[in-house]
């Protein structure tokens, strides 16, 4: 059963802080992150009223592939590491020690769905000046979409995915 | 028998599968203070059954108990407690022992620098060689150490000793006994060296096609 474990949260999270095997690969991943973030947000904070996500398919796609892959790359940081050329799984090195995989799983999404929640708060402010400032005509979809696609379903998924695992 | 509250470890009626490696209805007991071993061809199941112990996500049916208390579901509580000597074990391989043991010490809540840096000296283990750089026998005190350091009270040894020199393996036993004698701690491993069971353990088991004979006294091995 998922069961969130406060005190194992914060282990992983002294953990991390401290840790500095991955941090080339932290700088990285985070410059990565950042870079497709930018890309796939320049187009989502287009207004509901100019880029109607229902007739513009393909760019959707696209947009929101580079985004899911953002939010992967990030993850990676709280995953793998590399040494000496290779990249390796960090829980190989944790998994007979006393961490629990589903906690070290629930970290990284609980790390995810932080970059999530702060580039859907970025994206529906955006969306949402633009469409007042400049459109003078606000859409309730402005603020529905950031949510469902920036938000709900990456978590979603990955919620799925340590779920199934844990069964 | 040692009732399962007083044992450090007790298997009952444990069945399970790793790939295509099977644990038959497997039952034994373990008091605290001696050197436990298991002994079979390879393929026989000797790896799985230590992977039941230490494997958060292992299939198996039936109970394990450590001191009394059923695992499932405490793997990180467990481990608190557990030391693992192996080969699959893994550390951060461009990192020194002392760099490998400050990350990882995070994730216990007892592990004690002194006790680690006494148990290297011990051992003539310099802290500062990095972990891809040691041999096989190195790594295997690093691990013993380590494992020491957080006051294991099971060790975990799977093929441990395999391609050790013999003056390390004496060492090594040494080591062990010390522990044991100073700590109450209890050593499960596996083997193929029968000389080794013969001399260094004390109940050795085989392991045959997933099934576990019962537990003997290891000085009696070889006599009808």
């Amino acid at each position: 059963m998922l069961k969130y474990d406060k005190s194992q949260q914060a282990v992983l999270d002294e953990f991390f802080k401290e840790e500095t095997t991955w941090y080339i690969q932290q700088v990285l991943n985070n410059f990565l992150t950042a870079l497709f973030i930018f890309i796939s947000s320049g187009i989502m904070i287009i207004p509901h009223q100019v880029w109607n996500i229902a007739e513009d398919k393909a760019m959707l796609f696209i947009i929101y592939g580079l985004y899911l892959s953002a939010i992967s790359v990030y993850g990676q940081t709280y995953t793998v590491y590399s040494e000496s050329g290779e990249v390796k799984e960090l829980y190989k090195v944790i998994r007979w020690l006393p961490v629990s995989a589903c906690q070290f799983r629930l970290y990284r999404i609980r790390k995810c769905a932080k970059l999530c929640v702060k580039c859907t708060v970025a994206i529906m402010v955006i969306r949402a000046f633009i469409a007042v400032g400049f459109m003078h005509n606000f859409c309730i979809f402005d603020l529905i979409i950031p949510v469902i696609f920036n938000l709900a379903f990456p978590v979603l998924l990955s919620m799925v995915a340590v779920f199934l695992r844990e069964r | 028998m040692t009732e399962i509250k007083d044992s450090v470890l007790a298997f009952e009626g444990v069945n399970g599968k790793n790939r295509k490696f099977r644990l038959k209805n497997v039952n034994f007991r373990m008091e605290p203070g001696y050197i436990y071993c298991i002994i079979g061809e390879n393929g026989a199941g000797k790896t799985t059954l230590m992977r039941c112990i230490m494997d958060e996500y292992a299939r198996y049916k039936g109970n394990i108990y450590f001191e009394g208390t059923d695992i499932r579901g405490r793997h990180s509580e467990l481990m608190e407690h557990i030391g693992v000597v192996s080969e699959d074990n893994v550390f951060f391989e461009d990192r020194t022992c002392i760099q490998n043991v400050n990350m990882l010490k995070m994730l216990y809540k007892n592990l004690d620098m002194d006790r680690f840096e006494a148990i290297m000296k011990k051992m003539n283990m310099q802290e500062g060689m990095t972990y891809k750089k040691m041999s096989r026998g190195e790594k295997v005190k690093f691990q013993l150490a380590f494992a020491f350091s957080h006051g294991s009270r099971l060790y975990l040894m799977d093929e441990a000793t395999a391609g050790m020199d013999p003056v390390f393996r004496i060492d090594f036993f040494d080591i062990l006994r010390t522990l044991i004698r100073d700590e109450m701690c209890t050593v499960l491993m596996t083997t193929h060296n029968t000389d080794e069971i013969r001399k260094q353990t004390d109940y050795y088991a085989v392991m045959d096609n997933g099934q576990l004979g019962e537990f003997r006294e290891s000085s009696s091995m070889g006599k009808a």
